[in-house]
């Protein structure tokens, strides 16, 4: 059913070969997944690149934590191929679960394990290891090694996923929501800790629901909905080929006439807000150049500016038809 | 190998730091046999003997049926078996690593409950030591597996804790662990005959009591060790790490069989 990636398959050996696993370490063709009639996961396909954050957005159950499984080995694939640094996951699980670091949406430690304990314990369990020390030091838990994982706060228990994750110095990480319900605060530390990996060239492969997210931490995205990658690309390609407009509001001292506005280039739009006007545009720094000419030449006073422009949820929902939290 | 002791005595550890558990398995089987010894046999050393056996029997079960279940069930709702399935540590590492754990603590709660026993009400032991650890080993090990098939058919915590009581109260009050089974209707002494626990209670009374050997207690040992055999292997043909994925009719259906056969068997041969 399923066929090592580096084995050879079938049709185009040249195309293969140019996706090798020390320049892929995660390769997913055609992956499908059912639960009874419901196609969890329907042809997938993608590569991460080494040293790459990768992310699978979309919103929950379009499919992202079945894929990520998949690739951990958790569960089977109904159909298609998955390679982990050259390993199937079905027929190589333990190779497989040797180069990969995974955090969990949902999983815990026994009450009573203390920090440093559970990394010795689980560093154990892997050929290669990495000393529960430093690991608690780059997870910044490092007062903490005697604590019981009872007594850690929501995001210090994350903070130790992640450093389980890299207990066995893996290839590949794959963090599956690592920041769903922990507070801005504690999100914006993992968000550093997620960067710092990037620094050391680790390929990471990570779920999420959370634009932000994707944007601050992705290399390339793979918006996902209802089983399907409906695009892929880096978050800022995908923002430019976004049909939606950039915003311009501003605010003047004097009223202004919409009509003459419309001569400007690029203006798709014009609105008159609560306080102010909003004008949209396929072009920002063109329109704003000639905005504010015409204000100089108007004599309008301007009060107040700011541009917003299109993000990765603009574009989510253009593809999909729908907003990402619903 | 090195994995599977760091796992086990880790476990054990862990086991120590729990207060609840400490309790269940230390305290309260002591104010279970402080209740039997003194009220009922009014602390007369030859009575106590008789009531002994029973008393260690319902500490084997409780470890079974409710430690070791309801903290397997329980660690796999939390998402710990899991966090295991995504290392390369093997489930039956997991799980054997899991089963000497608690076969650790069990023994230990039986060997202060015995030592209260002797020093105590001056219980003395007839049989050879030696033989009466083999069968409480035994009869632990009984317990314990179907611990394990417990919380493989369970679904959740509640489940477990319903099926471990169903279990728990007919194999005590018939299987003579908490009065002798002579004072049973004859029905329900030939129902006991299948259960478990009679063996356990039989094996104990011929060490504590009568003094007799191994030799008298092969079928004893040869009856516990197949119930241990047989629920492992239903047990482990069940295991989920995921407390997510229900089990499909078919296995549940299987499960059921299987004991059905065995049970039919064990009357079969009586």
């Amino acid at each position: 059913m399923t066929t090592t990636f580096a084995q050879p398959l079938s049709a185009q050996p040249a195309a293969r070969n140019s996706q090798t696993p020390e320049e892929f370490p995660v390769v997913v063709r055609r992956l499908a997944k059912k639960y009874g009639d419901l196609r969890a996961v329907n042809d997938i396909s993608f590569s991460v690149r080494r040293g790459e954050v990768f992310g699978l957005l979309g919103p929950n159950g379009a499919g992202k934590t079945s894929t990520v499984e998949m690739i951990e080995g958790l569960r089977r694939p109904d159909h298609g191929e998955i390679s982990v640094c050259g390993f199937n996951p079905v027929t190589e699980p333990n190779e497989v679960k040797q180069r990969l670091g995974v955090t969990l949406q949902s999983s815990a430690l026994p009450d009573k394990i203390k920090v440093r304990e559970a990394l010795q314990l689980f560093g154990s369990f892997y050929r290669k290891r990495l000393e529960a020390r430093k690991l608690m030091d780059f997870v910044a838990l490092g007062e903490k090694a005697e604590a019981t994982y009872d007594t850690l706060s929501g995001g210090q228990q994350q903070r130790l996923a992640i450093a389980l994750a890299l207990v066995n110095d893996p290839e590949v990480i794959v963090l599956d929501e690592p920041t769903t319900g922990l507070d801005p605060q504690t999100r914006r530390e993992l968000y550093n800790l997620i960067e710092q990996l990037c620094s050391q060239n680790k390929t990471v492969l990570l779920t999420t629901h959370y634009i932000e997210e994707a944007e601050k931490l992705c290399d390339r995205v793979a918006v996902i909905d209802r089983g399907v990658i409906v695009a892929l690309d880096s978050p800022a390609q995908l923002v430019a080929t976004s049909r939606t407009h950039a915003r311009i509001a501003f605010r003047t001292a004097q009223p202004v006439a919409t009509g003459e506005l419309r001569q400007i280039p690029f203006v798709a739009g014009i609105a008159q807000e609560a306080g102010g006007t909003v004008l949209q545009s396929a072009n920002a720094p063109q329109t704003l150049i000639e905005l504010v000419k015409w204000l100089e030449l108007n004599r309008v006073e301007l009060l107040d500016l700011h541009v917003t422009r299109p993000t990765l949820e603009d574009v989510f929902i253009e593809l999909t038809g729908r907003k990402l939290r619903e | 190998m090195n994995a599977w002791w760091n796992n086990t005595l880790n476990s054990i550890r862990l086991e120590f730091r729990e207060k609840q558990t400490m309790f269940w398995n230390f305290a309260f089987p002591l104010f279970f046999l402080f209740i039997f010894s003194s009220v009922f046999a009014r602390g007369k050393p030859e009575v106590v003997s008789y009531l002994l056996p029973g008393l260690l029997c319902i500490n084997m079960m409780s470890a079974g049926f409710f430690g070791f279940s309801i903290g397997l069930v329980t660690a796999r709702e939390r998402g710990i078996l899991r966090r295991y399935q995504l290392t390369p540590f093997p489930a039956w590492m997991l799980i054997s690593s899991e089963i000497a754990t608690s076969f650790v603590i069990a023994g230990l709660a039986l060997g202060v409950q015995l030592t209260a026993a002797k020093v105590i009400y001056r219980v003395t032991i007839a049989g050879n030591p030696l033989v009466l650890g083999l069968m409480v080993g035994a009869g632990t090990l009984a317990f314990l597996s179907l611990g394990f098939l417990i919380a493989s058919v369970a679904d959740n915590a509640k489940i477990a804790q319903v099926i471990g009581n169903m279990l728990f109260f007919p194999l005590m009050f018939l299987g003579g662990a908490a009065f002798p089974k002579d004072m049973l209707p004859k029905s329900f002494q030939r129902l006991a005959e299948i259960l478990p626990s009679s063996y356990v209670v039989d094996a104990l009374k011929r060490v504590i009591v009568d003094g007799q050997g191994l030799s008298q207690n092969l079928t004893n040992l040869t009856v516990l060790l197949t119930t241990c055999g047989c629920a492992i292997f239903v047990a482990a043909k069940l295991f989920r790490w995921n407390a997510q994925e229900p089990m499909p009719l078919e296995k549940k259906l299987w499960a059921l069989s299987v004991v059905a056969i065995f049970v039919a068997a064990a009357l079969f041969i009586r």
